[in-house]
């Protein structure tokens, strides 16, 4: 029984990888699961509950938003929409996360190389 | 604003919350089994990958602000719940903590009368600041009338400077036929309006009514006097009081929550400082540059801070000491706050209440520890419970958060019960305080300093013994505690053993304190004064009130002794101006023949005081050599003194000093010297535990002051004859108020006061510690004796004598508390420079305290091994193997 949270790479990864695909579409709750999984090759073990905290959150400040609507398959579902802060948000947080990749490759490096 | 409608949205959103988890579920569910799987399998699936759901939905709600403080009252309710379910753990551990809590406020409300709370009734109390002389030796001393007006007429950083007489004025009041004697203080003009004190009834003084002396006879009453004596007579202003045979008009009545600025006294009523000769005629203190016997406080001026007034002031004194180089030279001016008592007896009480304080803190220590260890308990017995939480999705926070809402729920409960006690216990102390002292006005009554201070104390005595047991129960193996919950409380008793040490070191080290302050009152009770005490009673009398003139007061006490000697059951009397070992203390400086004075000294200083014709054979007091005063011995003959071995040792070793000549210091020089006649035993003056010092008698006579004490030698108990006595006083002069009328035994309960307070206080303290690290130890001793049941029974089955688990158990439980008691003689040891200060006639390191305070906590700590551990010889072998 682990906590949800315990499986995020670094707080706030959750945030940036949903906010990264509500860019491309709006999207419910099931899809966003399932697109995160799919894309990232199951390689990242995500509880599917673990995203309704983080969907919280990010509605709370403003980053998203959400509305009633109807999915594919006929269902009732609340559909979150990136905000354009949300949009500002991701650009920051992309390119702070790219520098820290960046860094963080360059130490692991061989040396000499 | 956003939360607010978050709240109203709040249910639905929760019912939107769960909807779209279930849709998210059935969503899955579908596309499993249109991939090919059963119903019942995908269902399963699904959760699986979802994971908690419950746990998923509290932390989205937790996402928004209100969960934290919803999670609180839910965990308040749950804990109010599981208390209530065993009532009695919950009844010891509030009644424990609560007498904890209750000493500490107890003694707070003291240290909060005494130097935290503001005088009350004034505006902006926090602004004003006392004046105060510095003198060279860094003590503090008051102001004469001279320099205050100084003060008053040139300080460019205050708004106003007051000043108010230090000692309260006693003064006879004549109110229909019969003369009552009430306390009054005299205070300059604009006492009120710079304090902002608005009188209640009429107006405060005018300005001019301070500028003549005698000139204008007026008082404003205190509020309660207004109230009690005047039965609060709305038509009060405008009439008259008789004071000290003139009459004053009232001109106001002050608000009732006003009584002067100065903590620990409340005057009746308040005159300006220009009566001064008509209310103590003894003395004209207004031209005085020696008299210094006024108060000073001021409002400093918007924006100065504290440092300038003190240079403004310290420039000022400058002036005066190049001025008048006699009397202040070399002295400068200190200011502080107004708030607490005056700066002579801070010095006092600020270590006295902090000794206190640490002594309290130290019982409530040894009461968190027995909580802890009660929690403990509890908590391996409710571990179970935990698990089901945790398993549940509760995660350690949560748990330990709701332990620690619990733990608070009791201390503050306990804080509410402790404040209860501390309201009851506070005047019940205030008794201690000897009857003369009754101008002493201590205000105990509740403040927001003392809830928030027994709040504070609470908090912090809950978060103590609670956090560990918290923190440590929350660490549950969830797997092994479900199916067995007997199992792995090794960590725990370790836990314990450290408590139950620690709170019988503490309690060593407050039992050592104890009867030290105990051993020191018996040894300053047994102290001898220098005089006999039984069967012998003291009358003070001050025919200031009279008027009378010096040759007329002394034909008075002359007359008055003669006739209380005729009375049936007096053996002898006497008068002496003030006794010694109370608050009246007279000093000299003299010149001997062939002794240097200490330097910067004019001569030798000695305490002295008069003394008429057989004080020392109605004292008890032995004379070494020499004779007693006689009545032959007037104000007019030459000049004689008495003094004591200590003196005649000190200044004529190997001589007789009967014969020589004492030369008394004068600033004019035209004192005849001193012949001395006689030398008494010595005696204690100051304190009693002073060693013996120089001191010096001088007649009666020859020193007249108006007050004086009659003293009288009984037949038998003199109880009943100071009734006789006072009427003997009153048929020589109806007019003349008695100040108090005590036995030498009662009076004696002044240079008492301090070791009997530490003496009681700590008493108290100390075997309340004592009970509670023995409720404590025997707690875990039988604790242990739970646990180890089956072991036991297993030991009885192969055939151990009853006797020897007896003994396996006790020592477990002296095992721990011998290594307390060793750390608390060492820490007890390194503590002893903190009480030497307080003790009498014992050293802080007195070897036979240690040792029977180390004995008397083995004794009571096998005992409290002993009763638990009689119960594991009770263990049923068959029983006790079966539980497995």
């Amino acid at each position: 029984m682990k906590n949800p949270d315990e499986r995020d790479l670094f707080p706030g990864a959750l945030e940036m990888m949903i906010l990264r695909t509500l860019r491309r579409q709006p999207l419910h709750g099931y899809a966003l699961a399932q697109h995160i999984k799919r894309t990232s090759n199951d390689l990242l073990q995500i509880e599917e509950g673990s995203l309704y905290p983080a969907l919280q959150r990010l509605l709370k400040e403003g980053l998203v938003k959400a509305e009633w609507g109807v999915s594919s398959t006929n269902r009732r579902v609340r559909i979150y929409k990136l905000t354009s802060a949300g949009a500002k948000h991701l650009d920051r947080e992309v390119l702070s996360f790219e520098r820290m990749l960046d860094g963080i490759t360059r130490v692991l490096a061989p040396e000499g190389s | 604003m956003n939360w607010i409608k978050q709240s109203f949205t709040r249910r639905r959103f929760e019912g939107e919350l769960s909807a779209e988890i279930q849709e998210h579920l059935a969503e899955k569910v579908e596309e499993l089994v249109a991939s090919g799987m059963s119903r019942e399998e995908a269902t399963a699936a699904a959760r699986r990958e979802f994971g908690n759901v419950l746990l998923v939905e509290e932390r989205s709600r937790e996402v928004w602000r209100w969960t934290s403080l919803e999670n609180f009252f839910m965990d308040l309710r749950y804990g109010a719940r599981m208390l209530h379910r065993s009532p009695g753990f919950t009844l010891v551990a509030v009644l424990t903590l609560a007498v904890g809590i209750g000493a500490n406020t107890t003694i707070f409300s003291y240290v909060n009368a005494l130097l935290l709370r503001p005088p009350s009734g004034v505006t902006e109390p926090h602004q004003l600041l006392a004046a105060w002389n510095r003198l060279p030796d860094g003590s503090y001393m008051q102001f004469s009338y001279p320099d205050y007006i100084y003060y008053r007429d040139r300080s460019r950083t205050f708004s106003g400077l007051v000043a108010y007489g230090s000692d309260g004025e006693r003064v006879s009041w004549r109110t229909g036929g019969e003369t009552a004697l009430i306390e009054g203080q005299l205070v300059s003009g604009n006492f009120f309006s710079v304090l902002g004190v608005q009188p209640v009834l009429g107006r405060d003084f005018l300005p001019e009514e301070d500028q003549v002396p005698l000139r204008n006879p007026v008082v404003v009453l205190n509020h309660a006097f207004w109230q009690q004596r005047l039965g609060s007579d709305l038509g009060i202003i405008g009439k008259t009081l008789t004071l000290n045979g003139a009459s004053y008009g009232v001109v106001g009545v002050a608000p009732s929550n006003f009584n002067g600025i100065e903590t620990g006294f409340a005057p009746d009523f308040w005159v300006p400082l220009m009566m001064q000769r008509q209310i103590s005629p003894a003395n004209d203190l207004l031209s005085n540059r020696n008299g210094y016997w006024l108060f000073v406080a001021g409002r400093p001026m918007p924006g100065v801070t504290s440092a300038q007034a003190q240079a403004d002031l310290s420039v000022l004194e400058k002036q005066l000491a190049q001025a008048y180089p006699k009397t202040n030279k070399g002295w400068d001016a200190a200011v502080m706050s107004i708030v607490g008592v005056p700066a002579e007896f801070r010095e006092f009480a600020v270590p006295f209440t902090a000794i206190l304080m640490a002594v309290v803190g130290f019982v409530l220590l040894i009461a968190c520890a027995n909580i802890a260890n009660l929690l403990l308990a509890r908590a391996s017995r409710r571990s179970r419970e935990i698990a089901i939480r945790s398993a549940l999705g509760a995660g350690r926070g949560r748990i330990i958060r709701q332990m620690l809402t619990e733990s608070a729920l009791l201390s503050l409960a306990a804080g509410a019960v402790g404040l209860w006690l501390a309201v009851l216990a506070g005047p019940l102390l205030l008794k201690l305080k000897p009857p003369m002292l009754s101008f002493i006005d201590i205000q105990l009554g509740l403040d927001w300093r003392m809830l928030a201070f027994t709040l504070l104390v609470s908090l912090l005595a809950g978060i103590a013994f609670g956090v560990v047991p918290a923190l440590r129960s929350s660490k549950v193996d969830v797997a092994s505690r479900l199916k067995d919950e007997t199992l792995g409380s090794h960590g725990r008793s370790r836990l314990r053993n450290v408590l139950v040490t620690g709170q019988v070191a503490v309690c060593t080290v407050l039992l050592i304190g104890a009867v030290l302050c105990l051993r020191s009152l018996l040894s300053a009770t047994s102290v001898d004064p220098g005089f006999q005490i039984n069967n012998r009673l003291m009358v003070s009398l001050d025919l200031d009130i009279l008027g009378y003139s010096e040759s007329r007061g002394l034909a008075f006490y002359d007359h008055l002794v003669e006739e209380v000697k005729t009375l049936p059951g007096v053996k002898s009397a006497s008068v002496a101006n003030h006794l010694p070992l109370g608050f009246a203390r007279m000093a000299t400086i003299v010149t001997i023949e062939g002794y240097q004075p200490p330097p910067g000294l004019p001569g030798i200083p000695i305490d002295f005081t008069g003394v008429g014709p057989g004080y020392f054979q109605t004292m008890g007091t032995p004379l070494r050599r020499g004779r007693e005063f006689s009545r032959q011995d007037m104000a007019t003959s030459p000049g004689v003194a008495i003094i004591n071995e200590a003196m005649a040792q000190r200044y004529w070793p190997g001589q007789d000093p009967i014969g020589k000549r004492i030369l008394p210091f004068s600033p004019r020089g035209e004192r005849p010297s001193l012949e001395i006649v006689g030398v008494a035993a010595n005696g204690r003056y100051r304190n009693l535990q002073e060693e013996p010092q120089p001191f010096m008698f001088r007649p009666f006579s020859q020193l007249y002051e108006s007050s004086a004490v009659l003293l009288v030698q009984t037949a038998g108990d003199p109880k009943p004859m100071l009734a006789t006595v006072e009427r003997e006083i009153h048929k020589v002069d109806s007019n003349l108020p008695v100040v108090d009328a005590e036995t030498l035994a009662q009076y004696m309960s002044i240079p008492l006061f301090v070791p009997r307070v530490t003496g009681t206080l700590l008493g108290v303290f100390g075997l309340l510690a004592l009970l509670l690290a023995a409720v404590g130890l025997s707690g875990v001793v039988a604790y242990f004796v739970s646990l180890r049941t089956r072991e036991i029974g297993v030991h009885l089955a192969l055939g151990a004598e009853r006797g020897d688990v007896l003994k396996l158990v006790v020592k477990q439980g002296m095992r721990l508390s011998l290594v307390g008691v060793v750390i608390g003689l060492a820490v007890a040891f390194g503590l002893s420079r903190v009480l030497s200060s307080l003790l009498y006639g014992i050293r802080s390191t007195d070897p036979i305290t240690y040792v029977s305070v180390a004995l008397t906590l083995t004794a009571v700590t096998l005992l409290a091994s002993y009763l638990p551990a009689r119960r594991a010889t009770r263990v049923d072998p068959m029983v006790a193997l079966r539980h497995e």
